[in-house]
């Protein structure tokens, strides 16, 4: 609204106050970079999630060389030879004989950019016999590095996409529980409780088992999409629907039945937009909360499959001790997830600072 | 209580019979019976079109709930309301909104009757929208905002995208009586509009109300529980207590003659600044009623 004339809304002013929260804003960097690998997924990395070449299975993360002969050169990396030691160990060795100088732009398998035309340009590697790896490889010899922005896809999404639709499911039945009260009300929130009288995980499990088993990737996604959203709007239509019992009693809302505005649209203009200040950072909070719901269920074996990257399915690799002992690299997805569930944690604290005067206000208001 | 005819046959704009509304009492312990307020018990009120009347009564006798349900945004236990001829009383809510444009409500708090998170211009529009056609294009609903704000007394240039935060209490309580105006209603029910602001305040803002009278040929239903407040602005007065109208009359002959004992010490109270020495000690028939002591002055009997 009117930013040119200088009046600002509670929500710019408390995005003012975000603005100055260093470590939510380093939080939003980092979310950021993470979400656009995930965009550019096909473009940034070197390799197909699907392209495996066994013989470089738990290859370590290739070093790239800046000197050739003491002598400053463009940065390359060497071939590996593979040769097993006295314990039948796999051992990579540098093949100094071959050379690959690095290269952006370097064509590689073909893909549609952004979804929208075909391409074979990669954003960086090295020509085709050689082969590089940034992050390591996994069992199958896959890149680690191509596999973690391919599974970023689908755990920064799936966070998101089941917030979106528990928030939804969330304000909506919470504000029409809360408006109407009464009969309708003791229903839905009956309905809520046992929602959230089940535990979370088993829950999953159990909505998991309903779903028939030869759906593809992107039918599971949206199962699992759906299965966790489903587990988590009860909480926050408890809130929201708390809220509401409040806020239907303030002036406005009163202002605005005598005006003779539709109860449809006083829950969407009145009352929802009061308890957003609320929801926002409740949902912030809850994303993490998603993101490892369907690491969870893909480290089972219940969630993406492979060859389909996640981050949970991703990790399902380094479950054993003795696999993180020799390729520790395979934990690079832990990180990840750390890393994200960090970030929204940070920017979601933050956002409940600076929303907070908001909600003090509103409570002053009450009058 | 009966129109008084001091205009001549002045027609009844809004007719309260027999309102009555009870809540129940939550009840702990050992008592099974449900018990109940007496929040408005049978109070029957009439407005002559162009009118004023003033219904003042301390906190919590039940004025601001008859206000309320004359506008049926809550629901009678009993009684009717006839607005323009018309029972109101039973139809259903979806043709409410045909009634509604007539009867508007200023509230008392101008700090949580504008939403928040409205600028002034959504505010404004949002009440227009109801009436599409009356303002069906951006320069109609424009000209309509300019002229409201006009009317009542708000002057400033970017005033339509600020929000209500950035107003003092009188100015918001004028944003509110614009919002109340947009639909052209032709009762007003203002529910202690001036009582949370400075007295100059109210002064200011009862010379707006009286001028937006005479501008839109408004009747006023205006409830207060200072009997100062409502003095100049109303032509009759009725004293509610504890649920009940105790006394009726025109506003002079309030000021001049007070009979209720309650009246009396409202008076005092509210003139004097005298405390009110027993309170509580008013007994009220159950089934009293209003008693005609001549010139339209009616007293609770008893």
């Amino acid at each position: 609204m009117n930013k040119q004339s200088g009046h600002l809304s509670e929500f710019q002013i408390a995005f003012r106050h975000f603005r100055r929260n260093r470590l939510a804003w380093t939080g939003v960097m980092i979310l950021s970079l993470l979400y656009g690998g995930a965009v550019l997924a096909d473009f940034l990395s070197p390799y197909s999630f699907k392209d495996e070449n066994r013989n470089y299975s738990y290859a370590p993360p290739t070093s790239i060389h800046f000197f050739d002969n003491g002598r400053l050169a463009w940065p390359y990396v060497n071939g590996m030879k593979l040769s097993f030691d006295e314990y039948n160990k796999r051992v990579y060795q540098r093949d100094p004989a071959k050379h690959y100088p690095l290269q952006f732009l370097v064509k590689g398998e073909e893909y549609r950019f952004l979804g929208l035309f075909p391409c074979r340009r990669h954003f960086f590697g090295v020509e085709a016999p050689g082969r590089w790896y940034l992050l390591g490889a996994d069992a199958r010899g896959r890149d680690m590095f191509s596999r973690l922005l391919y599974g970023g896809r689908v755990s920064l999404t799936i966070g998101l996409m089941g917030a979106v639709i528990a928030f939804s499911l969330g304000l909506i039945i919470g504000g029409i529980s809360g408006y109407y009260g009464g009969r309708l009300d003791n229903f839905l929130m009956r309905l809520c409780e046992m929602f959230m009288m089940v535990p979370g995980f088993y829950l999953l499990l159990a909505l998991r088992a309903a779903v028939p088993d030869n759906f593809n990737s992107v039918q599971v996604y949206f199962s699992i999409v759906i299965i966790l959203s489903f587990i988590g709007w009860a909480g926050l239509a408890r809130i929201v629907r708390g809220m509401c019992l409040s806020l239907r009693e303030r002036e406005y809302v009163l202002a605005a039945k005598s005006l003779g505005l539709s109860d449809i649209r006083i829950i969407l203009r009145h009352i929802l937009p009061h308890t957003l200040s609320y929801s926002i950072f409740a949902v912030m909070l809850s994303i993490p909360g998603y993101i490892l719901g369907e690491s969870a269920l893909s480290l089972i074996g219940l969630g993406i499959q492979d060859p389909y990257a996640s981050w949970g399915n991703m990790l399902s690799d380094a479950m054993s001790i003795v696999r993180i002992k020799f390729a520790p690299w395979i934990l690079s997805p832990a990180f990840l997830i750390f890393l994200t569930v960090v970030c929204f944690n940070v920017i979601g604290d933050a956002l409940r600072d600076c929303l907070d005067p908001m909600l003090k206000a509103e409570g002053h208001r009450d009058g | 209580m009966p129109v008084e005819g001091g205009d001549g046959g002045v027609d009844v704009l809004l007719e309260l019979k027999n309102i009555k509304k009870f809540f129940p009492i939550k009840h702990g312990g050992t008592d099974k019976r449900q018990r109940f307020v007496r929040a408005v018990d049978d109070v029957s009120l009439d407005i002559a079109s162009g009118e004023n009347l003033s219904l003042v009564g301390e906190s919590g006798c039940g004025k601001t709930t008859l206000g309320r349900i004359a506008l049926r945004l809550i629901p009678a236990d009993g009684g009717s309301i006839v607005f323009n001829g018309e029972d109101i009383s039973r139809i259903p809510n979806r043709y409410l909104k045909e009634y509604r444009k007539n009867m508007q409500m200023v509230f008392q708090d101008p700090y949580s009757s504008l939403d928040p998170r409205f600028t002034v211009r959504h505010i404004l529009r949002e009440a227009m929208t109801l009436t599409m056609n009356a303002y069906p294009t951006e320069d109609a609903q424009r000209d309509r905002m300019a002229e409201l704000l006009e009317a009542v007394g708000l002057r400033q240039p970017d005033i339509l995208s600020r929000y209500p935060h950035e107003f003092s209490g009188g100015e918001r309580q004028r944003i509110a009586i614009a919002r109340a105006l947009v639909l052209n209603p032709r009762l007003l029910i203002l529910d202690e509009a001036v009582s949370s602001l400075d007295v100059i305040i109210q002064q200011q803002l009862i010379n707006l109300l009286a001028d937006l009278q005479q501008r839109y040929h408004l009747t006023y239903f205006f409830i207060s529980h200072n009997l100062r407040v409502v003095k100049k602005i109303s032509r009759k007065i009725a004293v509610m207590y504890q649920g009940k109208i105790v006394e009726a009359a025109p506003a002079e002959e309030i000021f001049r003659n007070p009979l209720h004992p309650y009246t009396k010490e409202l008076l005092a109270a509210a003139i004097d600044y005298k405390a009110i020495p027993h309170g509580r000690g008013i007994q009220m028939a159950p089934k009293a009623r209003l008693v005609d002591q001549g010139q339209g002055h009616f007293v609770l009997e008893g």
